[in-house]
C-alpha cells in the first residue's frame, strides 16, 4: 500500500462522519486518485496540479496481472549497440500509445487514447471519441486537432513524408481525410473500403496517428513564424530535418520522443536522457500526466524510471543478465536457445527467471529460391514446383533441429502456426519428410540426369546446378543451418554456395533482385492477415519474387507474376476492401490455400523455446508473452503496471 | 634544424590531403550507403519502407551526388568553416558527437599510457641487467601472455571474474547510480574503482612490447665501451645505468609517440565495446557499420591527422635527441 493512500485511510477513519457528509455533498470527491509519493512535493509546492486534475474524466483502468503494485524503483533493460537502431526497442518498452491498441492477450483491439469508435457498414468512415480531459506530458489537453495535425499536416506533407503517409493511412494509394467534428471527436474517411483499418491502427509498425499540435506548430511551415531563422539557429539545413528531430517523421516510430526530451508525449515515462549518441544510457522518467490507473485508483506507472544502458556487445549483455543487472530483456534474436543453459546455471545468483515467448514467426529458417532471378537457366528450374519439392525432401530437418535448435521444434514449412486460426496441417507439414531417394528420383524425372565429376547435376548447357544463398552475418543459426543443408543437397547433386553478407548489402541485393536464393526466418505464423508477405507478394519483403511485389505496387521495376499469383493478388485486394470479418477470414484462407499449393518457400522447423528474461523482484510481468513486432512485445502487457516488489 | 622541420611540415600537409581523399574513398567502398543500412534496420524492426521514400531521403542526404561532389561538400566544410558535417544517424553535428566522447577517452588512454610506461620501464631495465634470472624470465612469461591473448578476451575474463567473485557491476566506467550524476568526489571514486580493468586490459599488450624493446636496446648498449668507461671512473651502478645506456635506449620510446596519439583517440575499439566504455572507438565502429559517412570519414581523418602529427613530433624529438638523424 502506498504511503499517501495509507495516510488517507487514516484520515478517513479519523474524520469519520465529516468525510461521509462531504462524500454525500460532493460525490466526485469519492473518486480521488492516488499518485506516486515522488510527486507529492511538487503538488504541495504548487508546481504540479493535484492528481485528479491531471487525469482524464474517464482514465483508462488497467487490471494489474497479479496484484496492485507499489510505487517507486526503476526498470533496467537494454539497448544493444552495433547496428541495432534502438528506436524500435525503446518504443516497445515505453512507447506504443496509439489511438487503439492490442489487448494484452493479443488478437483483439481495445480502446486506448480513443475511448470508443464506430465504423460505417462498408468500412470507409471511422469515428473516434477521445478521452475527455486527457493531457500531454506537459499538461496541455489532448484534442482531435492533435490527430488532424499528425495526419493532415505531417503525414500528408510530401516533403516530410516523401513516401506517403504510410500503409495504415491510405487505401489503394488514396490518403485518408481526417476532420475534427468537435474537440474530442475525429472522423477518418477513406475513398475505398478499408476493413483492416482498426487493426492497422493498433499495429506497432505504423505510427500512432497523433502528435502534439501545440508544440509541433512552431516547427511547421504552415504555422510557424520565422521558421528559417529557427532552422539556421539549429544548424540543420532544412525545416524537414529540424521537424523530424523535434516532432517526428517517417524514419522510425516515435523516434523524436527518444531524441527530444521537450516533445510532449502520452507515454508512461518520458525521456530525460535522450538517445542521441551522447550518453551510454537512455533514461525515461515518470510522466505525471499519464492517463491510466490501476484497479485501486492509483495513477500509473508504478516505476519511477526506466533505464536503457547501451550495451555494445551481446556477450556483455549476457554477463549483465547473469549478474542481476538487468530487470527485463527481450532479445530472442540475440539470446539463443544454446544460451539458455548458461542462463539457467546463474538463475539463482542473478535472481531472474525465464519468460516463455510464443513467436508470430513460423519457421526458424526459410529458404526462398528467387522465382524472378535473371539467370534463364535458374529461372526456369526454380519455377518448377517439383524442383522445390525435391529440394525440400532432401533436407534432414530433424538433424538440423537436434544440432542447431537443441531438439526444440518440429519440421515445419512457412505456414500458420498450430495456435493460429488459419492452421493447416497439410500446409505446415507438406514435403517435410526426409527422403533423399524420392528427391533424387524427382530431380531425375525433371531431366537433370547429367552430372559432373563431383556428382553435381548439370543444366542443359553443361554448367553445374549451383545455388547461391544470401544470408545475413548476424543470423548464426541460419548460417549453421545452411552448412548442413549444403551437405544434404550435395547428396542429391545440387550445389549450395553460402553467401554470408552484411545486412545493408543483403538488403541492397534483395531490393535489387540480385540474388539467386535468400535465407531469413519465416514470417506470418500468427497475425497472418497483417503480415502476409510470405504468402502473397504485396511488398518487397516477399523474398521469393520481389519484382512481383513491384508489379503489384505499380513500381517500374516490376515483373508480371504468373496467373495464379495474379488471381491471388486480386483476392488480396478484395480482402482489403472487405469490412465483414467472416468474409475477410474466408478470403484470406483462400489466399493461403494458393500459397500452399504454389509452395514457393522452403521452411525448416517451427520456432519454439524462445524466451525473454525478467528479474525475480519485478512484479506483474507475465510468464508467457506473444513475441511479435506488430503486437510490440512487451508493450501490450502494460509495463506501466510492472513494479518492484518489496525486498 | 629549421629547414628540417619545414620540410617535414610540407610533407605532412601533402600526406593529409591524400589521406582525406583516401578516407573518403574508404567509406564509399562498401556496397550500399547509409540509407540501405537504415532501411535494413527499419525492416528488421518490422517496418515497411517504400522506394519513393528511399529516393527522397537519398536526395535529402545528397547520397545520389557524384563522389567528388560529396567529397568537396565535406572537405570544404572542414577546411573553410571547421564544420565536419552532420551525422545521419544521430542528426547531430559530427564535431559535438566526437568531442563528447573525447574527455573520457583521453583520460583512459593517458592513464593507460602511464601505466604501460610505469610498468614496462623498470621491468625492461631489470630484465636487461639481470638477464636470465628467474625474475626476468617471469616478467617475460607474463609479458608474452599479455601480448598473445587478444585484449577483448582478457576483458571478458576480467569481467567474469569481477562479477563472479567481487559482484561488481559489469561494463561501463560508472556504477549505474553515477552514470548520469554530476561530478562529485563519490563519482570520481567510483570511476577509479572501475578504471583498473580497462587500464590493465588495454595496457598488457603495450607493456609486453615495451619491455622487450627496452630490454633489447639496453642489452645492446650495456656492453659498449662507454659503459665500461663510466664504470671504471667509479660512478655508482645506478648512475652508470640511468645516465648513459638507458638514455640511449629511450630512442624507441620517443619514436613510438607517433603511434600513441591516434591510439588515444580510437581507444582500443573492440576492448571498449566489450567493456562498454563510453569512448570514441565504439562510435567509430558503429558509424562504419551503419555507413554514417560524415561521422566515419571525420573519425578516420582525425585519426590519420593525429598519426601524422604524432610522427612529426617524434621526428622532431628524435632529431633533437639524436643528431645523426638530423643530418642523414
Amino acid at each position: 500500500m502506498t504511503t499517501s493512500k495509507y495516510l488517507r485511510k487514516q484520515a478517513i477513519i479519523g474524520l469519520g462522519g465529516v468525510v461521509l457528509t462531504a462524500l454525500m455533498v460532493f460525490p466526485g470527491a469519492a473518486l480521488a486518485f492516488n499518485q506516486a509519493p515522488a510527486l507529492d512535493s511538487e503538488v504541495e509546492a504548487g508546481t504540479l496540479p493535484p492528481v485528479d486534475d491531471r487525469l482524464p474524466a474517464q482514465p483508462m483502468v488497467l487490471e494489474p496481472l497479479d496484484e496492485v503494485g507499489v510505487y517507486g524503483g526503476s526498470l533496467r533493460t537494454d539497448i544493444l549497440g552495433g547496428t541495432d537502431r534502438g528506436y524500435g526497442w525503446i518504443n516497445r518498452i515505453i512507447g506504443y500509445e496509439p489511438l487503439v491498441r492490442w489487448a494484452p492477450e493479443g488478437g483483439r483491439v481495445i480502446p486506448n487514447i480513443a475511448e470508443s469508435w464506430e465504423a460505417n457498414d462498408d468500412s470507409t468512415e471511422f469515428i473516434f471519441k477521445l478521452r475527455e480531459g486527457l493531457r500531454w506530458s506537459d499538461g496541455a489537453p489532448v484534442t482531435a486537432h492533435d490527430v488532424t495535425f499528425f495526419v493532415e499536416d505531417m503525414a500528408k506533407n510530401t516533403e516530410l513524408f516523401p513516401g506517403g503517409p504510410g500503409g495504415h493511412l491510405e487505401v489503394n494509394g488514396q490518403p485518408v481525410v481526417v476532420e475534427a467534428l468537435d474537440d474530442l471527436t475525429i472522423k477518418f474517411t477513406f475513398a475505398d473500403p478499408y476493413g483492416l483499418f482498426i487493426q492497422q491502427l493498433a499495429n506497432a509498425n505504423n505510427q500512432p496517428a497523433i502528435a502534439p499540435r501545440h508544440y509541433g506548430e512552431q516547427f511547421h511551415p504552415a504555422y510557424a513564424e520565422d521558421l528559417d531563422a529557427k532552422v539556421a539557429a539549429s544548424g540543420f539545413t532544412s525545416w524537414v530535418e529540424l521537424f523530424q528531430q523535434k516532432v517526428g517523421g517517417p524514419t522510425g516510430n516515435n523516434f523524436a520522443s527518444w531524441v527530444n526530451p521537450e516533445l510532449p508525449s502520452l507515454h508512461a515515462w518520458t525521456v530525460t536522457q535522450p538517445y542521441d549518441g551522447s550518453s551510454s544510457q537512455v533514461v525515461a522518467k515518470r510522466n505525471p500526466y499519464y492517463w491510466k490507473v490501476d484497479t485501486a485508483e492509483n495513477q500509473l506507472p508504478y516505476l519511477d524510471e526506466v533505464v536503457f544502458p547501451i550495451i555494445g556487445d551481446t556477450e556483455v549483455l549476457k554477463l549483465m543478465v547473469m549478474n542481476g543487472q538487468i530487470d527485463f530483456t527481450y532479445r530472442p534474436q540475440n539470446l539463443t536457445l544454446a544460451d539458455k543453459a548458461v542462463f539457467f546455471d546463474s538463475m539463482e545468483a542473478g535472481q531472474y527467471h525465464f519468460i516463455e515467448l510464443s513467436p508470430d514467426v513460423s519457421a526458424t529458417q526459410a529458404i526462398h529460391l528467387n522465382l524472378t532471378t535473371t539467370d534463364p537457366n535458374r529461372n526456369a528450374l526454380f519455377n518448377e514446383k517439383d524442383f522445390r519439392i525435391a529440394l525440400s525432401h532432401a533436407i534432414d530437418r530433424q538433424e538440423i533441429i537436434d544440432i542447431i535448435y537443441v531438439g526444440q521444434g518440429e519440421p515445419y514449412q512457412v505456414a500458420p502456426r498450430p495456435e493460429s486460426q488459419f492452421y493447416d496441417e497439410v500446409f505446415a507439414h507438406q514435403y517435410t519428410e526426409f527422403d533423399p531417394d524420392l528427391a533424387n528420383q524427382m530431380l531425375d524425372d525433371l531431366g537433370l540426369t547429367d552430372r559432373n565429376s563431383a556428382g553435381i547435376r548439370l543444366f542443359e548447357d553443361s554448367s553445374p546446378i549451383s545455388i547461391q544463398v544470401d544470408v545475413r552475418t548476424d543470423t548464426t543459426p541460419q548460417i549453421d543451418g545452411l552448412e548442413l543443408i549444403q551437405r544434404y543437397w550435395a547428396d542429391v547433386g545440387i550445389e549450395l554456395r553460402i553467401n554470408v553478407i552484411d545486412s545493408a548489402l543483403y538488403r541492397e541485393r534483395q531490393v535489387g533482385n540480385l540474388f539467386e536464393a535468400i535465407s531469413n526466418v519465416g514470417a506470418g505464423g500468427l497475425n497472418e492477415m497483417l503480415n502476409p508477405r510470405l504468402y502473397v507478394p504485396i511488398n518487397d519483403n516477399a523474398l521469393y519474387a520481389v519484382p512481383w511485389s513491384y508489379w503489384y505496387n505499380e513500381d517500374p521495376r516490376g515483373i508480371e507474376p504468373d496467373e495464379t499469383t495474379m488471381r491471388q493478388l486480386e483476392l488480396y485486394d478484395d480482402f482489403l476492401a472487405t469490412a465483414d470479418e467472416a468474409r475477410q477470414v474466408e478470403l484470406f484462407a483462400e489466399i493461403l490455400g494458393i500459397a500452399r499449393d504454389e509452395f514457393r518457400t522452403l521452411g525448416i522447423s517451427l520456432i519454439t523455446g524462445t524466451y525473454a528474461i525478467a528479474g525475480d523482484k519485478m512484479g506483474n510481468i507475465p510468464t508467457k508473452m506473444i513475441d511479435s513486432a506488430i503486437y510490440p512485445t512487451p508493450a501490450p502487457t502494460n509495463p506501466s503496471t510492472w513494479y518492484v516488489k518489496a525486498q | 634544424m629549421l629547414a628540417f622541420m619545414l620540410r617535414r611540415f610540407i610533407y605532412m600537409v601533402v600526406t593529409l590531403f591524400l589521406v582525406s581523399i583516401l578516407s573518403f574513398a574508404i567509406i564509399q567502398l562498401p556496397p550500399g550507403d547509409y540509407l540501405s543500412s537504415m532501411v535494413a534496420g527499419m525492416s528488421a524492426e518490422g517496418q515497411q519502407v517504400d522506394q519513393q521514400f528511399i529516393n527522397a531521403m537519398r536526395d535529402r542526404y545528397g547520397l545520389g551526388d557524384p563522389v567528388y561532389v560529396q567529397y568537396w561538400k565535406w572537405i570544404s566544410g572542414i577546411v573553410l568553416r571547421g564544420d565536419f558535417g552532420q551525422s545521419f544517424e544521430w542528426n547531430r553535428p559530427v564535431s559535438s558527437l566526437i568531442y563528447e566522447r573525447m574527455g573520457l577517452t583521453l583520460l583512459l588512454s593517458v592513464a593507460t599510457l602511464f601505466f604501460i610506461w610505469a610498468v614496462a620501464f623498470p621491468i625492461g631495465i631489470y630484465s636487461a641487467i639481470r638477464k636470465n634470472s628467474f625474475g626476468a624470465h617471469l616478467a617475460t612469461l607474463v609479458g608474452f601472455i599479455g601480448l598473445a591473448i587478444p585484449n577483448f578476451l582478457i576483458a571478458l575474463v576480467f569481467m567474469y571474474l569481477s562479477f563472479r567473485y567481487f559482484g561488481q557491476s559489469v561494463g561501463g566506467l560508472f556504477s549505474p547510480q553515477y552514470e548520469n550524476a554530476s561530478w562529485s568526489l563519490a563519482k570520481v571514486g567510483d570511476l577509479i574503482a572501475h578504471m583498473w580493468i580497462p587500464i590493465i586490459v588495454l595496457g598488457t599488450a603495450g607493456t609486453a612490447t615495451l619491455i622487450r624493446i627496452m630490454r633489447a636496446n639496453l642489452l645492446d648498449e650495456l656492453n659498449k665501451p662507454y659503459v665500461t668507461t663510466a664504470r671504471a671512473m667509479g660512478h655508482p651502478e645506478h648512475v652508470v645505468l640511468l645516465k648513459y645506456p638507458v638514455r640511449v635506449a629511450l630512442n624507441p620510446f620517443v619514436s613510438t609517440v607517433g603511434w600513441v596519439l591516434p591510439g588515444l583517440v580510437s581507444g582500443a575499439t573492440i576492448t571498449a565495446i566489450v567493456l562498454n566504455l563510453p569512448m570514441s572507438g565504439p562510435m567509430l565502429l558503429r558509424s562504419l557499420l551503419t555507413q554514417d559517412m560524415y561521422l566515419a570519414g571525420s573519425f578516420i581523418l582525425l585519426l590519420s591527422t593525429l598519426t601524422v602529427i604524432g610522427t612529426l613530433i617524434s621526428d622532431i624529438l628524435l632529431a633533437w635527441l639524436d643528431p645523426r638523424i638530423r643530418y642523414s
